[in-house]
């Protein structure tokens, strides 16, 4: 898919933006990529002496973190691979200014060089494709994930391919997300890491321009095979000439500790069982709860990784249907891990407010046609299902008013009415979310557009397991459709 | 409104992809149709993709293009999706049963590939056809199925003189105070757009769309010309601000903001009068408020007070309509009770 590339002018310059999101702003880059690129550098120089250095930068087509890392004499390669034709030529044309010439050669810019081979490719293909121990750096630039599939390259696959391209000792220096406004997404980047074999430093920096947007505070993760210790980096140089990076930059490594402890309450993030776009979603951090009272330097930690590979992909239908079905059983869920937000335009009031339509959405289905749907495929189902499943059928047929229903019928009507929410769920711009709605909302709104009166949404779901008991609604929607 | 003729063409019809090629024509059966939509434009389509949906521009031909449909569907890895056309379908009258008929039938293709349970639909029509009969009344709709709408083609003064006495006070009056406007399809005023559209969801604490929705939205919009934004100023301040899309014959206003500043200039005034004459000027027919109540106790009731005071007539639609695929919606049960209750 091609991308939508907005520059935005202002006094102090530009700010870029790749589908919408904010990828630099000129009047405060320099935060960005001098955290992202030098720490990184140096403490290879300072691993490597006397070697000429070879540095992979994985997306950074806007050719400003190649800038940073072409200060250095001592780096003697760089290769840059991004996908995005259209962002590399800005880099080799309007971003020129900023990036100083670092995608040109030497006769076309000032920091043109012969030294940088650019790759129009994906980053996972062309690391994977690599041979083993290529690199002393790798610097991970890519944008922020707004789809499942984007988050790939944040996976543990992704870190073991870029350890596997790295030499012994070599330095990864990652961007990563807010700690301040999705602190267990970071931290789950954080135990990702730790699981890949690095042993991780985390960081965090304040950017204005990030900040003006609601992004929060921007994270970042130093890591290495080898450990990353504070008198390490205490001895390290710092080159001249950065705008921003300063003598007391090792207090990026300080988190709250109350922020630092939530590294022990997340999963890590595999292609095979996705969690980090999860969290990314539903898992927003509410700075309130915390008593922000004590810090915690990670420079002065070493620790082996926490997180466990998640058990199921919590965004996924089947793993929202395991949770209802539990609720059917009396574990009490929150509305939000009953419905988690899906996609980056919903907010959690608007997912769990799907909750109060859920009777509305029962009442669309025929039951006859649905349940007559799964009979012609029966022989797929278990035979205790299958069994009961054409009792109750027989019973709504013959117009039997069903007392009770089995233990199973009655989880059959829960998958239906998870899949019917998880559905609508796909269509986060459906008009009631501005205020619409149609005939099935009981809430009132108030002046101000606050729903009021709609009754508490897990009150609504314990209304529907009480219909469940009795069955009625069953027999009254099948009855309907005879009618 | 679209009031479908009773009487069908006998002419059997085929059904096959719009193709980049096609997109004049579609444009030219949107332009001939009453009650077209901008979510069936090309250029909405687009923006959605950049959005993260996919979506599937279908026509129905009789030689020529009848009509069609443009599906959207937010593409997840699971079983249970939802597919959906807002202000679909488009079709001429005379070809209504057997259009529906090929577009559900595709949709049902669509959905096999997608793995949707159902359709969504809502085109803009007063009344629900027969063809429709096998589609249910969806609980939510995609689009405002209740609005408030301008008729363009009196004089300007006529359409003053139709509004209500309020309306036409505070017109003046921010006249009279010296309120200006400016419409501008300058990508770069996006921020202050943006700043007063965030202002007054802050204010009134109702979801907001990110910034990054609307710099999508501009950049697709703006480049067809389809859209733009209108700004009224007063002793160099901006005070209000609105996103008005142009498509066939409707001007509709989708997004505005307001400052709590200066409330007494009547700016919104001002600039819905100029952006309503602007429209007109345009060639429009109609100017769509795009959402309105008559009942006061929804959220949306006192914008809609505002807006009353332009005069107008209410308009309701047949809102959402769902048609489900009940073979697919029983593949996701089967496959989820296999996977669930049966383990």
């Amino acid at each position: 898919m091609s991308n939508s590339l907005f520059i935005e002018c202002h006094s102090q310059g530009f700010a870029f933006y790749i589908n919408g999101d904010l990828q630099f702003d000129t009047a405060d880059e320099a935060i960005y990529h001098e955290y992202l690129a030098i720490p990184a550098i140096i403490l290879a120089i300072q691993r490597f002496p006397n070697t000429a250095l070879r540095v992979l930068i994985c997306g950074g087509g806007d050719g400003l973190t190649a800038r940073d890392v072409l200060r250095f004499s001592e780096v003697s390669d760089v290769a840059l691979v991004d996908y995005d034709p259209a962002v590399l030529e800005l880099g080799r044309t309007t971003f020129v200014d900023y990036n100083q010439g670092s995608l040109l050669n030497e006769q076309q810019a000032e920091l043109g060089s012969s030294r940088v081979a650019v790759y129009t490719q994906e980053a996972f293909e062309f690391v994977s494709a690599l041979p083993d121990a290529c690199f002393h750096v790798v610097i991970c630039d890519f944008t922020f994930p707004t789809r499942p599939e984007e988050a790939k390259i944040y996976s543990r696959e992704w870190f073991e391919q870029v350890r596997r391209v790295l030499h012994s000792s070599g330095v990864i220096s990652t961007n990563a997300v807010s700690p301040e406004q999705t602190a267990i997404a970071f931290w789950c980047l954080y135990q990702t890491l730790l699981s890949s074999g690095f042993q991780a430093k985390p960081m965090h920096v304040a950017i204005p321009s990030f900040q003006k947007l609601e992004y929060g505070e921007w994270g970042f993760f130093i890591a290495s095979d080898v450990e990353i210790m504070r008198s390490q980096l205490e001895t390290l140089t710092l080159p001249n000439g950065l705008r921003e990076l300063r003598s007391d930059w090792l207090s990026a490594f300080e988190f709250s500790d109350a922020i630092a402890q939530l590294r022990h309450e997340v999963n890590i993030h595999t292609l095979a069982c996705p969690q980090l776009f999860y969290y990314l979603l539903n898992a927003k951090t509410d700075l309130d709860q915390f008593n922000i009272d004590s810090n915690i330097n990670f420079l002065d930690i070493s620790e082996a990784g926490t997180g466990q590979i998640g058990t199921q992909d919590l965004l996924e239908l089947d793993a929202i249907a395991k949770l209802w079905l539990e609720q059917l059983k009396q574990t009490r869920f929150t509305a939000e891990e009953l419905l988690p937000v899906q996609h980056a335009e919903q907010t959690p009031k608007m997912t769990t407010e799907w909750l109060t339509y859920l009777k509305s959405l029962l009442e669309e289905v025929d039951a006859k046609q649905l349940l007559g749907a799964v009979l012609e495929r029966i022989q797929e189902l278990p035979p205790k299902i299958a069994h009961d499943l054409k009792q109750t059928v027989e019973k709504l047929r013959t117009g039997q008013p069903l007392l009770q229903v089995s233990e199973q019928t009655a989880e059959i009507i829960v998958l239906i009415s998870v899949s019917l929410l998880m559905a609508n769920l796909a269509v986060p711009d459906a008009a009631f979310a501005k205020g619409y709605a149609a005939s099935g909302s009981d809430c009132d709104y108030d002046s101000s557009g606050n729903a009021i009166d709609c009754g508490s949404p897990t009150d609504g779901l314990i209304g529907f397991a009480t219909l469940l008991v009795g069955a009625t609604w069953l027999f009254r929607l099948y009855r309907k459709k005879d009618e | 409104m679209n009031k479908q003729k009773p009487v069908e063409n006998s002419t059997s019809l085929s059904i096959r992809e719009l193709h980049l090629s096609d997109r004049f024509a579609w444009k030219k059966l949107n332009q001939s149709l009453v009650g077209s939509c901008f979510m069936q434009s090309w250029a909405w389509a687009t923006f959605k993709e950049l959005e993260g949906y996919r979506t599937f521009k279908y026509g129905v031909f009789d030689q020529a293009l009848v009509g069609g449909c443009i599906f959207y569907v937010y593409p997840r890895s699971h079983s249970a999706n939802l597919l959906i056309a807002p202000g679909a379908p488009l079709i001429r009258p005379g070809y209504t049963s057997q259009a529906i008929e090929l577009l559900v039938r595709q949709a049902e293709r669509i959905a096999q590939e997608v793995r949707t349970i159902a359709l969504r639909v809502e085109p803009l029509w007063a009344e629900k056809p027969s063809a429709l009969n096998q589609f249910v009344r969806a609980p939510v709709d995609l689009l405002p199925s209740e609005t408030l709408i301008i008729d363009l083609h009196p004089t300007e003064t006529e359409i003053f003189a139709q509004m209500k006495p309020k309306g036409r006070y505070n017109i003046r009056l921010s006249q009279r105070h010296g309120v200006t406007t400016q419409f501008t399809t300058d990508l770069q005023k996006i921020s202050m757009f943006y700043e007063l559209f965030w202002e007054t969801v802050q204010r009134q604490t109702f979801f907001g769309e990110p910034y990054r929705f609307f710099i999508n939205l501009c950049q697709t919009l703006f480049a067809e010309n389809m859209a733009e934004l209108g700004f009224a100023m007063w002793n160099g301040e901006i005070l209000s601000a609105v996103l008005i899309v142009y498509w066939c014959d409707r001007a509709t206003y989708l997004y505005g903001g307001r400052s709590d500043a200066h409330g007494h200039v009547m700016a919104n005034y001002a600039l819905h009068w100029d952006a309503i004459k602007r429209a007109k000027a345009k060639g429009c027919q109609l100017y769509d408020f795009y959402g309105y109540t008559q009942n006061p106790n929804h959220s949306y009731a006192k914008f809609s007070q505002f807006k009353r005071q332009f005069g107008g007539t209410p308009v309701t639609t047949i809102g959402a309509q769902d048609y489900f695929f009940y073979n697919q919606f029983a593949d996701t049960l089967i496959g989820l009770i296999n996977r669930t209750i049966a383990q």
